[in-house]
């Protein structure tokens, strides 16, 4: 579903991703972890195309697709989704009218007939009770004024509206309590099928007690430097990760 | 006062002209000759207003009116046909409507449906010959008198809306005002001059648009005295969406009673190039006034709003809101001052101006200006000046939505901050349909 081999990425002069190489198959659980600073947040954000990221070498194929030069609505039309560490407020919008036009635009682009407000209604009945987000905050502007735990839920919905092939959780778990965490993993797994994959970068092992990695990749200084299955996460948790850096600055 | 002749753009034939035509109304009542005179005297003493002037400093328009226009003379009235004019009619509005051609009413495309114990609604010529003591009276209470353009005005105009609110009347429905200029077979210049009576507890409200009717110049001085009584409500629209050889001036004052509150909303869409002065005096305490602006413009157009609201009794409140989106080559400009003097404690002041620029060409000066003498009072004012943000785009494409079709989702959302202040539910929407539009193209 997802190749990346080699790549290299920098923002402004800085490079910060110097060699990436990843294989994600329909219906696996990838966990990207590591330390602050080593290239975690870069990744999803060049996988999700934002623009003041540049690509300086590398490949990156979405079934078989060269998605490098694509805008980032066609990566979002062809299935990619990008759950935000910080979700944007955009005042004056609200999320229905937003999600709306998101999902009919995706529709569109997959040759389908849009949803007419009916058909949009009844889906978003559904998807709202999966991450358990009200009416009321989805007929606010979007995001604006929500609480963090309010917004990542909000993306979770979102991504249930969207049904993304591919879902990148950029720290979706950052600054949740338990209840919020549980309920945002939980909408996660209801989503999970054979045909999609998910690319969750997070900080703590925490998460992946609630959503269960196949694969779970240590990223350092730009480069993944170990992988291994969700054991690998328990013994980040206990160890931290200085033996990481101190073995992958020996190489 | 030959020493005054071309001072500032001002020439003999204009001089002669409008001296001629004070000599033409002598029937007018004195005070109204009166009135007429002083505006005059303050209008011969600036002249145009030219940059030097600091209200004017960001906005030539004296130049180009002097350059284009014959000052010394006024258009006359023209007949107008209904289909001249019909793809400018606000669609599916159920008003009272007064129709205006170069400044001069025409009767036979106005109606009125409201009945007369709510409102009386005449030509302000009419009114003068109906009661000439009322309307020197209410012109005897104007205090604003700095503007050059509005001595010019106050100096010639003779007619206009007359709208006279009835006490406890709550109005039915709104007052349509439509000012057409008529430049298909010559420039035209239009004066026209209203003036909104609302008596005590009554409520009103008033819609007025300016189109120019032909291909040819046009310029639209306009002046409008807003008596708001006590505890009275008025909401006051103003539309400009007129083509590209329109040129206006638009004075508007509004004085209010104690526990008053009116609402203005300009929104500027179209023309050459538009001043808007918008004053308020507060007469009173426990008065709300309200201006909201849009300005959404392109190619060469021009708008500068000049606003001032004067706090002069405790316990009352302003609110200012004003956005600007500004493409192609197009020019803005807002000025907004609050005073608030030693009387009026407990004063509540907002004022906000938001800007996008949206090309290299287009620019704005926005300028706030605050002079406060109470000591207990809460006023704030704040400004921004952008692009429309990175990551709000980027996060709307993340999600499938085209590039174009996300810049004019946050657009759109600038705008409606305005549009949303309009209460009328027609024009309102009719506002919103022409906005949308404008940004899908």
């Amino acid at each position: 579903m997802l190749s990346i081999k080699n790549l290299h990425a920098r923002v402004e002069e800085k490079e910060i991703l110097k060699g990436i190489n990843l294989e994600v198959k329909p219906g696996e659980v990838h966990a990207i972890m590591g330390p602050n600073g080593s290239g975690k947040s870069t990744l999803a954000s060049v996988l999700a195309g934002r623009e003041n990221f540049e690509v300086t070498g590398g490949e990156v194929a979405f079934e078989g697709k060269d998605i490098i030069e694509m805008a980032p609505e066609d990566r979002a039309r062809e299935g990619i989704f990008l759950a935000f560490q910080y979700p944007v407020e955009i005042p004056g919008v609200s999320t229905v009218n937003f999600l709306k036009t998101a999902v009919n635009e995706v529709r569109e682009y997959r040759g389908m007939q849009p949803m007419n407000s009916v058909e949009f209604l009844k889906e978003m009945k559904e998807k709202m009770q999966l991450v358990e987000i009200s009416q009321s905050l989805l007929n606010r502007s979007l995001n604006e004024g929500f609480s963090g735990g309010e917004k990542k839920r909000n993306e979770i919905f979102q991504m249930a509206m969207l049904e993304p092939k591919l879902a990148v959780l950029d720290e979706t778990d950052s600054g949740l309590d338990i209840d919020a965490l549980r309920i945002v993993a939980n909408g996660v797994n209801k989503l999970k099928s054979k045909d999609n994959a998910t690319i969750v970068v997070t900080h703590y092992q925490r998460l992946l007690d609630y959503i269960v990695p196949d694969y779970v990749h240590v990223l350092y200084n730009g480069r993944i430097v170990k992988s291994g299955t969700k054991e690998l996460a328990l013994e980040l948790e206990e160890k931290g990760y200085d033996w990481i850096k101190a073995e992958a600055d020996i190489i | 006062m030959t020493q005054l002749v071309d001072k500032n753009m001002v020439t003999e034939e204009f001089l002669l002209r409008y001296n001629t035509s004070l000599e033409e109304r002598e029937q007018e009542p004195e005070a109204l000759v009166k009135y007429r005179e002083e505006a005059l005297a303050n209008f011969l003493e600036t002249g145009f207003p030219t940059r030097k002037e600091e209200e004017y400093k960001y906005f030539d328009i004296s130049k180009k009116l002097v350059d284009k226009f014959d000052f010394a003379r006024e258009a006359g009235a023209k007949v107008v046909a209904e289909q001249d004019f019909r793809q400018f009619l606000l669609p599916d509005l159920d008003a009272n409507v007064l129709v205006f051609v170069n400044g001069k009413l025409a009767i036979e495309h106005s109606k009125l449906v409201s009945p007369e114990e709510q409102v009386t609604i005449h030509g302000l010529a009419g009114a003068v010959k109906e009661d000439p003591a009322k309307i020197a009276d209410l012109l005897s209470k104007t205090t604003l008198k700095e503007d050059p353009f509005y001595n010019l005005n106050a100096s010639v105009a003779t007619d206009g809306a007359y709208i006279e609110v009835h006490k406890n009347a709550v109005v039915d429905k709104p007052i349509m005002l439509y000012f057409f200029t008529d430049s298909r077979e010559e420039k035209a210049v239009a004066y026209s001059k209203n003036i909104f009576n609302i008596a005590d507890n009554a409520q009103v409200s008033v819609i007025e648009t300016f189109h120019n009717i032909g291909n040819d110049d046009s310029f639209a001085s306009a002046s409008t005295e807003v008596f708001v009584g006590g505890n009275a409500h008025v909401d006051y629209y103003k539309v400009q969406a007129d083509n590209e050889k329109a040129f206006q001036v638009n004075s508007t004052h509004v004085y209010q009673g104690a526990d008053s509150v009116s609402n203005v909303v300009t929104v500027s869409l179209d023309g050459a190039m538009v001043r808007n002065n918008l004053n308020f005096v507060l007469n009173g305490t426990g008065i709300e006034a309200n201006m909201y602006g849009l300005s959404l413009l392109d190619s060469q157009t021009a708008v500068d709003n000049h606003t001032s609201v004067d706090h002069k009794f405790p316990h009352c409140e302003s609110n200012e809101l004003y956005k600007g989106i500004y493409d192609g080559k197009s020019k803005g400009v807002f000025n907004g001052k609050i005073f608030v003097r030693e009387d009026a404690q407990k004063t509540n002041a907002f004022q906000a101006n938001n800007n996008i620029l949206l090309s290299d060409d287009a620019t704005i000066n926005t300028k706030p200006q605050l002079e406060i003498w109470a000591d207990d009072v809460k006023c704030s004012h704040g400004c921004t000046n952008g692009q429309i943000a990175d990551e709000q785009l980027f996060y709307l494409k993340s999600r499938g939505i085209g590039a174009e079709k996300a810049r004019a989702m946050l657009l759109m959302a600038v705008a409606e901050d305005v549009v949303n202040k309009i209460n009328d539910e027609v024009l309102k929407n009719h506002i919103s349909a022409i906005i949308a539009q404008r940004l899908m193209k």
